[in-house]
């Protein structure tokens, strides 16, 4: 077993006492009691997420919710609502809270362009089987298809990002529904539901008693094991000489991340991870050889089409990590772990396809295969890191006096002792953060993976501090992501959540700008950006903010910036042309991966 | 290559899942020859039926993404060819056409299509049987003017004996 020293936690720190203060005319102490059968829709809708354990909601209200939020008052102790300064920024914040927690967040807002400013989200949360319950408030059932102000048919327009959707127009279905939402969103591959609410379901009355969901009909969320599977991967993995394991979310998700580390100690499999799967190893575990796909590190992309099996774990073969497909592990064959049937042979074939949850399947597979060490295998990623690591790290000039770049950041952030959570945007700084950030414990990387959403980062850490109350949650941002949700800098204040975040601000929408220099003859159409005084904007909202731009400025700023309680904020002015490398470029296979850009190479 | 698959979904009757069972087609671009919705032999479970052009192997991860629809029971796809087939063709036209066209009782009566109702103004008729047979049929009555007729979705039943077992789903 790795040795890991258990992480420096802290109290949980009380970021509602300025909203409580408000909130004393409360009506009632939020207990209801126990004979009181009838009650309005919107009180069934308080009692029935008490009954599913919510204890903290991301909203924000209007008309065709005020009922809702008019209940809402009344239970504000148990059921905590944190207001945000977009919808957009709720959704992101539940699901920050979603994937700190591994419970199901939960959203509220209006009908009409509060549940249309949630669609961004939902469809990230969807991608990336994060468990979301959004309740939207809508127009009395009686106005549904009449254009009425506010009304906007959101059943339709999300369900192709939502694993479920209902719309409530009798008070009486709100119990039930609320069950089955809760039950959907975290049973099998999690996913994001939505319930629209009419005005008249809030309204009504109904008689409350609550059923907890746990079987629908049509619904099996865990496939089946065929023992036969697990069989022949244990065997494909007991012949096989070079294998590779790749980690994916699916692990999080699973809580199987035990059962991973078994399997791999006993097996001696280096395993590699997607840029979901991040975390669910330490990153200092000796099987650990690091990130997969498009920006991941050199040695796992290049020996995946070395390795002779290639064990996925929860992971779907995204066409970010595979590059391109039909030279996609050349001399291997597949064995995939997987909760979701549809996943399997979707993009790459599986010789052994095991359906279902990794935290069961990862332990008989265990219990089958031999104990080996895979010594010289292992010595080959070794190789490959060292080359990275000269080539895009050693080799850089070190100064004081000396601009810096985006990984002197990550690195600055890997020497401190806390089991810092990462939540990143969408970018560069993104793929140099999630791929050289040491992460110690799992749900330790919040990111935007499969719809790569711009302005989710900052939102995402909001929802990540409420929920990991105990750790301290460091948001690392760039110029571009920061300015599209930066209004939540307000959400941040109001609640004085101990949040840290890093503006790596090099002027551009850097990845983009990347990819013109390589891709598109250095026309730079639109990518330069600029950007306020983040450090003024930030004392505005009476955050305290800080700016560096030499290498010698950094760790006093750093250190400044977790000494001081409460939210604080760090802009980093960086390299401006600085680009992400090692890079797979698109269309290449995974062993074309580059270290530098082409013409560059020796 | 593409060929004709009929899916037949069993699912939940509610609203909404129409369209998100459609969505799966349309998001790949596969244009809906034709869909029925109606009850089933099971009570209380609503068969799909939809007819499309696909590549076989699509086909089958069609099959898994529409499994995976929680209102979903089960899904299957068929091969045109590897099934019981059969379509049902209503035409009206003007009575007094009919009246005075013996061309066309000639062709009704070649094949074999039935009447249904007159009424002074219109009559209507049924033409029964495989795909080919209805097109056929189609084709001939192109020579005619003011014949107007709705084909139904074909009726489709498994040659095999992959089917829905309803005795798992509850
Ligand atoms: C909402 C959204 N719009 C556009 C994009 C396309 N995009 C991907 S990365 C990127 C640049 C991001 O710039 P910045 O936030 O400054 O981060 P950097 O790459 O410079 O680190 C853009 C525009 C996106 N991913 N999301
Ligand atoms: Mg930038």
């Amino acid at each position: 077993m790795h040795s890991q020293s258990a992480p420096p936690t802290r109290e949980p720190f009380e970021p509602y006492n300025f909203l409580m203060m408000e909130t004393t005319k409360t009506k009632s102490d939020g207990q209801p009691s126990p004979e009181v059968k009838k009650v309005k829709g919107s009180q069934a809708l308080m009692l029935s997420l008490l009954e599913e354990d919510v204890d903290q909601i991301f909203g924000y209200p209007g008309g065709s919710i005020m009922p809702v939020y008019d209940s809402l008052m009344d239970y504000e102790q148990k059921l905590r609502h944190l207001l945000t300064r977009h919808e957009q920024g709720a959704v992101h914040a539940a699901q920050g809270y979603a994937r700190a927690t591994g419970k199901t967040g939960v959203v509220m807002a209006t009908s009409g362009p509060g549940a249309t400013n949630l669609i961004t989200g939902i469809a990230d949360a969807h991608v990336d089987s994060t468990p979301l319950v959004c309740i939207t408030g809508q127009v009395n059932d009686g106005m549904l298809g009449t254009d009425a102000f506010q009304e906007v048919d959101i059943i339709s327009i999300s369900a192709p990002v939502t694993k479920w959707s209902y719309q409530i127009t009798r008070p009486e279905e709100i119990p039930e529904t609320i069950a089955k939402a809760f039950y959907i969103a975290g049973s099998g591959r999690p996913g994001p539901v939505l319930i629209d609410l009419t005005k008249n379901a809030q309204f009504g009355e109904l008689d409350f008693h609550y059923q907890p969901c746990n079987h629908i009909r049509s619904y099996r969320p865990v496939p089946e094991i065929d023992q036969q599977q697990v069989a022949r991967a244990a065997g494909l993995i007991n012949q096989s000489r070079q294998l590779l394991a790749l980690i994916g979310q699916g692990v999080i998700l699973g809580g199987a991340e035990e059962e991973l580390q078994s399997f791999l100690e006993k097996t001696g499999i280096p395993a590699a991870s997607t840029l979901l799967g991040l975390s669910a190893l330490p990153a200092s575990h000796p099987n650990y050889v690091g990130m997969l796909g498009m920006h991941g590190n050199y040695g796992p992309n290049i020996l995946t089409n070395e390795a002779d099996l290639l064990i996925s774990i929860g992971m779907r073969f995204d066409d970010r990590v595979t590059g391109k497909l039909s030279s996609y592990g050349e001399k291997a064959r597949v064995v995939h772990l997987d909760i979701d049937p549809a996943e399997i042979d979707k993009n790459v074939k599986a010789d052994a396809p095991v359906a279902g949850d990794v935290k069961q399947t990862l332990p008989l597979l265990t219990g089958m295969v031999d104990s080996k060490s895979h010594g010289s295998w292992h010595e080959r990623f070794y190789q490959y890191e060292k080359k990275e690591h000269e080539r895009l790290i050693t080799s850089r000039p070190q100064d004081n006096n000396l601009p810096l770049r985006m990984s002197d950041v990550i690195f600055q952030l890997n020497s401190r002792e806390e089991d810092l959570l990462l939540v990143t945007d969408v970018g560069q700084h993104q793929m140099i953060a999630c791929r050289y950030f040491q992460f110690a414990s799992s749900r330790s990387n919040i990111t935007s993976g499969g719809l790569g959403t711009m302005g989710f980062g900052l939102p995402a850490a909001v929802g990540a501090q409420v929920g990991a109350s105990t750790r301290q949650v460091v948001a690392v941002v760039g110029d571009g992501g920061f300015q599209m949700t930066i209004q939540e800098l307000g959400t941040i204040a109001h609640a004085q959540l101990p949040l840290k975040i890093i503006i790596l601000n090099n002027s551009y929408l850097g990845m983009v700008r990347q990819w013109q220099q390589l891709f598109f003859k250095k026309r730079y159409a639109f990518t330069p950006i600029s950007s306020p005084d983040y450090a003024k904007i930030a004392e505005g909202y009476g955050i305290h903010g800080q700016k560096v731009s030499l290498q010698g400025e950094l760790p006093a700023a750093l250190d400044k910036m977790f000494e001081t309680p409460g939210p604080c904020l760090l802009e980093v002015e960086v390299d401006k042309e600085d680009n992400v490398f090692p890079m797979i470029p698109p269309g290449a296979s995974v062993s074309e991966v580059m270290l530098e850009p082409p013409g560059q190479k020796d | 290559m593409n060929e004709f698959h009929t899916f037949t979904v069993f699912s939940e009757n509610y609203p909404g899942l129409l369209s998100r069972i459609a969505n799966i087609f349309t998001r790949r671009k596969i244009n809906i020859e034709s869909l029925t919705v109606s009850g089933s032999e099971y009570d209380g479970i609503h068969r799909f039926q939809i007819l499309v052009r696909v590549d076989p192997e699509k086909a089958q991860k069609i099959v898994r993404q529409i499994q995976k629809q929680v209102d979903v029971f089960d899904a299957f796809a068929y091969k045109v060819g590897g099934t019981m087939e059969q379509q049902t063709q209503l035409f009206r036209l003007p009575t007094n056409h009919l009246l005075e066209s013996r061309d066309m009782k000639r062709l009704f009566n070649a094949h074999d299509v039935k009447l249904v109702a007159v009424n002074p103004d219109y009559s209507y008729f049924e033409k029964s049987g495989a795909d080919s047979e209805t097109h056929q049929m189609v084709e001939e009555m192109q020579a005619f003017s003011d014949v107007e007729h709705v084909r139904s979705v074909r009726s489709t039943f498994p040659k095999s004996d992959a089917h829905f077992a309803q005795e798992t789903y509850r």
